[in-house]
């Protein structure tokens, strides 16, 4: 019986961990934003460039792009971005195995087409999440491919597994190998650097997760984008958040979005990254040149320094060793007598 | 009198109808120059990268009209770093550009962006 009992306990404990472990921050109100903030004192060749396909926005983002600028259904949407940008990740809600992720994409600043002028788009989706597998759904339950903002922790990635369904693209004109799929996962990136965000710092270990490059390419008429898709993106090892998404990174997110490339580059990291060479810390810091954290509600645990406020602690631990000390030593005494 | 008028009026409409056309063709004063952009950054001989492009656009009256897009040709070469390259030519020929990714040893990232219409703007 009671070897039955032992043998039910570890097969309980052996399914329990083939269950996805989610990050303990991950629960409904949670959000992340990555930004792309536009220094001051910007070059003229200083902008990003999202290109969007006309079939893949959604009806409300198509109107708004054609009030301002002509968008024909025959050409992609080149939207230049002179401003700020910001990636934000919402957890809105999560039943069982379920979760909806809405997606925002914030633009300041834009040239529509090259030429016409846009204050400012948003261009967002809600997105779902099937908790079991960690793959983003379509309305018929295909698997569009994974989230870029956080992996599990407990149970990263391995070579192989999905990245984003790319191929999708071949339905819509462009030509595309295949999905980007996970190349490589290293631990030694930046192994020595203290990483920098607008957020907060972090320190190594982190996760790297580098997917293979497939070329793109989409033509009509005279027109043509020769490019390619490719995803890198660098984790925190404690929590499984993204610290950074690297460029000309397409997550499946931008997918989602009816995005089917970018060039986008964080300027203003850049220049902070410059700093860092002309002081020599570039050996013990360094930012990341692509999204950066920028603000989040999830509390990391580090950030409770041992500092100020537990002194008085500390001085109650060594009251009590003292005491300790003195019950040993009057033991001791005891036991001798 | 009578013809007289007649072939009046019409030799005046061939004359108005002649000044008309003629003025539609200055209308269209159109030229074809060559446009042209590059973005070079190099740290040495032999570490290097390279973003251009070029291509006829119109021109009338001044105004830029559109790129004649089989005119475009870009350029994306580097060396020396890991390099990724970007090109692009709008089938309404409103724009083109060449990009240039690239990751110096250092692990500095950076891009070269190379576009038209930059002079007929």
């Amino acid at each position: 019986m009671k070897k039955l009992f032992i043998f039910i306990f570890f097969f309980l404990l052996l399914f329990s961990s083939s269950v996805l472990a989610l990050p303990s921050w991950f629960e409904e109100g949670t959000y992340i934003k990555y930004a792309l903030p536009m220094p001051e004192d910007k070059g003229s060749r200083d902008f990003q460039i999202f290109t969007l396909h006309p079939a893949l926005i959604s009806p409300g983002i198509y109107q708004k792009l054609s009030q301002v600028s002509e968008v024909p259904e025959d050409a992609l949407i080149g939207l230049f971005v002179y401003g700020d940008v910001f990636l934000t990740f919402r957890i809105v809600n999560v039943t069982g195995s379920v979760a909806l992720i809405n997606v925002t994409l914030e633009l300041y600043n834009i040239k529509v087409n090259f030429w016409d002028s846009l204050d400012a788009l948003n261009i967002s989706t809600l997105l779902t999440l099937n908790l079991t597998d960690l793959t983003y759904r379509d309305k018929n339950g295909n698997v569009i491919g994974t989230p870029s903002f956080f992996i599990d922790p407990q149970n990263p990635p391995k070579k192989g597994d999905l990245i984003v369904k790319t191929s999708l693209l071949k339905n819509y004109g462009v030509h595309i190998g295949g999905d980007l799929i996970v190349k490589n996962v290293s631990y030694t990136v930046h192994m020595n650097q203290t990483l920098l965000t607008y957020a907060r710092n972090f320190t190594p270990p982190y996760i790297t997760v580098v997917s293979n490059k497939e070329p793109l390419i989409w033509a009509v008429g005279n027109g043509s984008l020769s490019s390619s898709s490719s995803f890198e993106a660098i984790y925190d090892f404690n929590s499984g958040l993204m610290i950074g998404l690297m460029p000309p990174s397409q997550p499946s997110e931008f997918l989602a979005l009816g995005i089917i490339e970018s060039s986008f580059l964080d300027y203003t990291a850049t220049k902070n990254l410059h700093k860092l060479y002309k002081s020599g810390e570039d050996s013990v810091k360094w930012w990341l040149q692509g999204f950066n954290l920028y603000e989040t509600n999830i509390e990391f645990w580090e950030l409770k320094k041992v500092e100020a406020p537990e002194s008085s602690m500390k001085y109650f631990f060594i009251v009590g060793l003292f005491l300790l000390l003195i019950i040993l030593v009057k033991k001791l005494r005891g036991e001798k007598k | 009198m009578k013809r007289l008028l007649a072939g009046m009026l019409l030799l005046g409409s061939l004359f108005l109808s002649l000044a008309t056309a003629a003025n539609g063709i200055s209308l269209l004063s159109c030229w074809y120059p060559w446009d042209h952009d590059s973005d070079v950054r190099q740290w040495s001989d032999n570490e290097w990268v390279w973003a251009g492009i070029h291509g006829q656009v119109e021109v009338c009256d001044g105004q830029f009209q559109r790129i004649l897009t089989n005119t475009v040709y870009a350029v994306t070469e580097w060396s020396g770093v890991n390099g990724e390259g970007k090109k692009y030519t709008d089938p309404y020929g409103r724009y083109a550009y060449a990009k240039v990714y690239y990751q110096r040893y250092s692990g500095e990232t950076g891009v070269a962006t190379a576009y038209i219409p930059n002079l007929y703007r």
